[in-house]
C-alpha cells in the first residue's frame, strides 16, 4: 500500500541518527521557549535560521518543527503552574489547568496535558499522512466572509468561556476588542487609539496583555492572600491522574482533537481558535458546566489536545501548496529556500524523503516530548513546594525578562505594570480576564475581514449568507446566542413560578 | 623621570588607539528593518546578517521594527549615531519614495538616510485569477475598462510597492481598480486562488510555484525586458501601450553623517556576504537578480525611483 510505503519512507529518512538528535534538540528547545514567557517559536526560529544551512534541508525542518510544537507543550507548563500563558494558545490552559495546581492536581493536570497532546499529535500526524492533499482544499476554501463568521462565533462562544455573569463577559470582550484596535489600521494606514506614541503605532503586544493581565495580576493575587506568603501555593497531592478524571478525559480528548485538527489548517488565525473552541464544546457537553473555571479535568484535557492537533495540522498548507499559515510556516519557507528549495505543491512529488520524513519526525518529536516531559513533570510540581515569598520574584523577574524581550523595550514593562493593575480591578470585581484577551485576539481579525468582505461583495451584506461555510458558521452562531441565552429566560420563569 | 617613562608609554599607545579606532566594526551592529520575523525580508536580511556576524566577529542583530507604515524603522536609523553601527535595510514603499517631510516623524525623510548598496532587484508579475478568463494583459484593461464595478486588486498594505504598482498601473493603462488590503503577498494569492480578488501586482519570487502549478494565471511581467525563468510571459510594455516598468528591490542605508570610509567598507563588506552560498541560494530562489552596486550607483536608482514615482505621490 503506498501510505504504507511511504510511512516506511519517512520513518528510514526521520530516523537517522543525525535526524533524531535534530529532532531532540528542536524539542528541548522548543519546550524552553514554550516555558519561558515572552520570547515564542518565531523569534526562536529566525534566529536559528541561518543555522540551518548547515544542516540537510530534512534535517533542519525537522528541528525548526520541533521547536514550533515543543513550545506548545512548554506553554502549557507555565499556564498550568503559575498562570501564565506562554501563547495565545494556552490561554485556555489557564482557566482549569491552573484551577487544578491550585487544589493540589498539579502533578495531574501537567500529565493530562501531555498525555492529550501526544494522543492529539499521533492522530494528527496519521491524518497528514492520509489526507494532506484533500485537507488542504479545506484551507483554500477559506475566505474573508468564512473567517469573519467563524471569529464572529468564536466571540460568542467567549461568552461561553466565562463562568460568572453573562453582561460581564461580554463587557470584557467589548473591552477586549477595544484594546486590540489600537494601532495602525490594515485597510487604510490611519493611526488609531495610538496617542501619537510610536509604541503604541504597532498596536499593543499579546505578551505584554497576557503577561500583564493573567500572569503578574495571579502573582497580586497570591500575595494578597496573607498566609501564601508563607507557605506553598497547594498542598501537593498525587502525580497522577486519578481514575476519574482519566475516564473524563478521553472523551474531551478525542473531541479536541477533531476541533484542532480541522481548525488548525485555517492559514491565519485558525489554530488559536482551536483550544476556545474545544473548551466552549466541553463546557455545553458537560453535564455539570459549573465546575468549568474551577478545575474541571475536561476543560484541560480538551484544549490541550485541540492545540497541539492544530499545531501539527497547520503544516499541511506549507508542505502541500508552499502557502505559510502563520509566522514560524513562514520561516519554514525561508529555511527551504536558503536551502535551495523552492515550496510549492511540487514538494510533495519531487522531495518524497523531506515530506515523509517530516511528518515521521512530527510523531517522533511527540513522543519525545512525552518522555522529557512526564518525568519532568515531579520537577516542576517540587518548585511549587518552594516558600511563595521566594518563588514570587524569579516568577516576577522571569515575567518582566520575557515581556522586555519582545521589543526591547522598557515601555512594554510598563504596560504590563498597567494591565496588571487593570486585572487585579477585575478579579475584585468578578470580571474574568480570559473573554478580554480572546476578545484582544479575534476582534481585529473581525473587523480586518468584515471590511474585506464588504468590499469583495461590493457592500452588499448577503455575501455571509450567499456562502455555504460561512452561513453554517452563522447559523452555529445564531445556536450558540440561543444556547446561552435560553436557560436564564429558564431561570426567571422559575423564579417568577415561586413568588408565586 | 617616571612622568617621562609616562609620556613614552602613552606616546607609544597612542597608534594603538587610533587603529583601534580603524576597526570597523568595533561593536554590535544593528540592522533594522520594517518587517516582522518571518516576512520575506526579514529571512534575507537574517541570512545576511549572519554571514556578516561571521566576517566581522561582532554580533551583528537584526531588529524587527514594524509599524507607522514603515516609517519606525527608518526614523529609527535616521536619529541613530551615524557610525555605521545602525543599518537599515528598505525597499521602495511610500515613506521612501514620498520623500516630502513628514512632519510627525521626527527626523529629516528627504536627507536623514543615505545608501549604501543596493542587495537585489527583483521584476514583479502581474497576475489575476484563472476564473476570470483573461489570457494577457490587453484583455484584461478591456475588461477593467468596460466593468461596471471596478474590479478588485489586492495588495498586503496601503503604500507599499504592490499597491503602488496597481495604482501606477491603473494611471497608464486608464481604468479603475478598487484596493483590498491583506497582510503579506501570500495572503493576496491565497485570496486570488479563493476567487476574492481580480488583481495582484506581485514579486515574481513569490508568485513563482502558484504560476508554475497553474493555481494563478500570469499576465505580464512588470519590468522593461523579460525575464529568463519565464521567457513565455511578456512584458507590460509589449502588451498595452504604456512605458509601465515597476522593479521591487531592497538596500542598505545608513543614517546621515556617516563617514566616506565606512560607507565603502560597509559596501565592500556586504557585497562580499552576497557571494556566499547561503545568501545565494536564498536570494536566487527567492527570485532575486543579486546587485550590490556602489552607494553612488545605488543613490542614483533611488532618485530615478523618487523621480518616477512622483506623478503618483502627490
Amino acid at each position: 500500500m503506498e501510505l504504507f510505503d511511504n510511512l516506511i519512507l519517512g520513518f528510514s529518512v526521520a530516523g537517522s541518527p543525525m535526524n533524531i538528535l535534530l529532532c531532540l534538540v528542536g524539542v528541548m528547545v522548543g519546550t524552553l521557549i514554550g516555558v519561558l514567557p515572552g520570547i515564542g517559536p518565531v523569534g526562536a526560529l529566525a534566529m536559528l535560521l541561518p543555522v540551518t544551512f548547515y544542516l540537510t534541508p530534512t534535517g533542519a525542518l525537522i528541528m525548526l518543527a520541533g521547536i514550533y510544537y515543543g513550545a506548545q507543550y512548554g506553554g502549557s507548563t507555565t499556564a498550568i503552574l503559575v498562570n501564565m500563558p506562554g501563547e495565545s494558545s494556552s490561554v485556555v490552559t489557564c482557566l482549569d489547568g491552573h484551577q487544578m495546581a491550585r487544589k493540589g492536581r498539579a502533578g495531574s493536570a501537567l500529565a493530562i496535558a501531555a498525555l492529550g497532546s501526544f494522543f492529539a499529535g499521533t492522530v494528527s500526524t496519521l491524518l497528514i499522512a492520509v489526507a494532506a492533499v484533500p485537507l488542504s482544499r479545506v484551507a483554500l476554501s477559506f475566505g474573508s466572509p468564512e473567517y469573519f463568521s467563524l471569529m464572529l462565533l468564536g466571540l460568542v462562544g467567549a461568552v461561553v468561556l466565562a463562568s460568572g455573569s453573562i453582561v460581564k463577559a461580554i463587557g470584557m470582550i467589548v473591552l477586549g476588542v477595544c484594546l486590540g484596535l489600537v494601532g495602525t489600521d490594515v485597510s487604510t494606514g490611519v493611526q488609531r487609539f495610538t496617542f501619537g506614541s510610536p509604541t503604541l503605532m504597532e498596536g499593543i503586544d499579546f505578551v505584554t496583555l497576557a503577561l500583564g493581565i493573567m500572569g503578574v495580576t495571579e502573582i497580586i493575587l497570591n500575595l494578597a492572600r496573607r498566609e501564601a506568603t508563607t507557605e506553598v501555593i497547594s498542598k501537593i497531592e498525587s502525580l497522577w491522574p486519578s481514575r476519574e478524571e482519566a475516564k473524563a478525559s478521553v472523551g474531551p480528548v478525542v473531541r479536541g482533537t477533531l476541533i484542532g485538527s480541522v481548525l488548525g489548517l485555517l492559514p491565519g488565525g485558525g489554530g488559536v481558535l482551536a483550544s476556545y473552541a474545544s473548551y466552549t464544546m466541553e463546557k455545553k457537553l458537560a453535564r455539570d458546566p459549573r465546575r468549568f473555571g474551577n478545575g474541571a479535568v475536561e476543560g484541560l484535557a480538551g484544549p490541550e489536545s485541540a492545540n497541539n492537533a492544530g499545531a501539527q495540522t497547520s503544516f499541511i498548507p506549507m508542505l502541500t501548496l508552499g502557502i505559510p499559515s502563520n509566522a514560524v510556516m513562514a520561516l519554514l519557507v525561508g529555511a527551504m529556500m536558503i536551502q535551495g528549495i523552492a515550496p510549492g505543491p511540487d514538494v510533495m512529488l519531487e522531495q518524497p524523503e523531506l515530506f515523509w520524513g517530516i511528518i515521521a519526525s512530527m510523531w517522533i518529536g511527540n513522543a519525545m516530548l512525552l518522555v522529557i516531559n512526564l518525568p519532568l513533570i515531579g520537577l516542576w510540581v517540587s518548585l511549587l513546594k518552594v516558600p511563595y515569598r521566594l518563588l514570587c520574584p524569579c516568577i516576577a523577574l522571569i515575567c518582566a525578562v520575557g515581556a522586555y524581550s519582545v521589543n526591547y523595550s522598557i515601555t512594554d514593562l510598563w504596560f504590563v505594570a498597567g494591565f496588571a493593575f487593570l486585572g487585579y480591578i477585575f478579579k475584585k470585581v468578578g470580571c474574568e480576564a480570559a473573554p478580554l484577551v480572546l476578545g484582544f485576539i479575534l476582534g481585529p481579525g473581525l473587523e480586518e475581514n468584515l471590511r474585506r468582505s464588504m468590499v469583495v461583495g461590493r457592500g452588499d451584506p448577503m455575501i455571509f449568507l450567499n456562502r455555504p461555510i460561512s452561513l453554517a458558521l452563522l447559523t452555529l452562531t445564531a445556536v450558540l446566542i440561543l444556547f446561552v441565552v435560553l436557560p436564564h429566560f429558564r431561570q426567571s420563569r422559575e423564579v417568577v413560578f415561586q413568588d408565586d | 623621570m617616571n612622568f617621562k617613562a609616562l609620556l613614552t608609554a602613552a606616546a607609544l599607545l597612542l597608534p594603538a588607539t587610533i587603529s583601534q579606532a580603524d576597526k570597523f566594526p568595533s561593536g554590535p551592529v544593528e540592522i533594522v528593518i520594517a518587517a516582522g520575523a518571518g516576512a520575506g525580508q526579514d529571512i534575507m536580511v537574517r541570512a545576511i546578517a549572519a554571514e556578516l556576524e561571521k566576517k566581522w566577529a561582532e554580533p551583528t542583530v537584526v531588529l524587527n521594527k514594524t509599524g507607522g507604515n514603515q516609517t519606525i524603522a527608518d526614523g529609527y536609523v535616521a536619529k541613530a549615531k551615524p557610525d555605521g553601527h545602525t543599518i537599515l535595510n528598505f525597499g521602495p514603499n511610500r515613506s521612501l519614495l514620498a520623500a516630502k517631510n513628514d512632519p510627525n516623524a521626527g527626523y529629516d525623510v528627504v536627507n536623514g538616510l543615505v545608501p549604501v548598496t543596493q542587495v537585489n532587484k527583483q521584476p514583479m508579475v502581474i497576475v489575476t485569477r484563472n476564473s476570470l478568463g483573461v489570457s494577457n494583459l490587453a484583455e484584461f484593461v478591456e475588461l477593467a475598462k468596460s466593468a461596471e464595478d471596478p474590479m478588485i486588486y489586492g495588495d498586503n498594505g496601503p503604500g507599499g510597492i504592490l499597491d503602488l504598482s496597481a495604482r501606477r498601473l491603473m494611471v497608464d493603462g486608464g481604468f479603475e481598480l478598487t484596493e483590498v488590503s491583506y497582510q503579506s503577498a501570500n495572503d493576496v494569492l491565497r485570496a486570488l486562488m479563493g476567487d476574492e480578488v481580480d488583481v495582484a501586482i506581485v514579486t515574481l519570487g513569490v508568485a513563482t510555484s502558484y504560476i508554475k502549478n497553474n493555481m494563478i494565471t500570469a499576465l505580464a511581467v512588470a519590468s522593461a525586458e523579460r525575464n529568463a525563468a519565464f521567457p513565455d510571459i511578456p512584458t507590460a510594455r509589449e502588451s498595452i501601450d504604456t512605458d509601465f516598468a515597476v522593479e521591487h528591490w531592497f538596500g542598505f542605508f545608513v543614517p546621515k553623517g556617516t563617514p566616506d570610509e565606512i560607507i565603502n567598507q560597509l559596501h565592500s563588506d556586504i557585497v562580499e556576504v552576497l557571494g556566499t552560498e547561503s545568501v545565494k541560494n536564498l536570494l536566487l530562489n527567492g527570485g532575486f537578480e543579486i546587485v550590490g552596486n556602489s552607494p553612488a550607483e545605488f543613490a542614483k536608482v533611488v532618485a530615478d525611483e523618487v523621480e518616477n514615482w512622483k506623478a503618483l505621490m502627490d
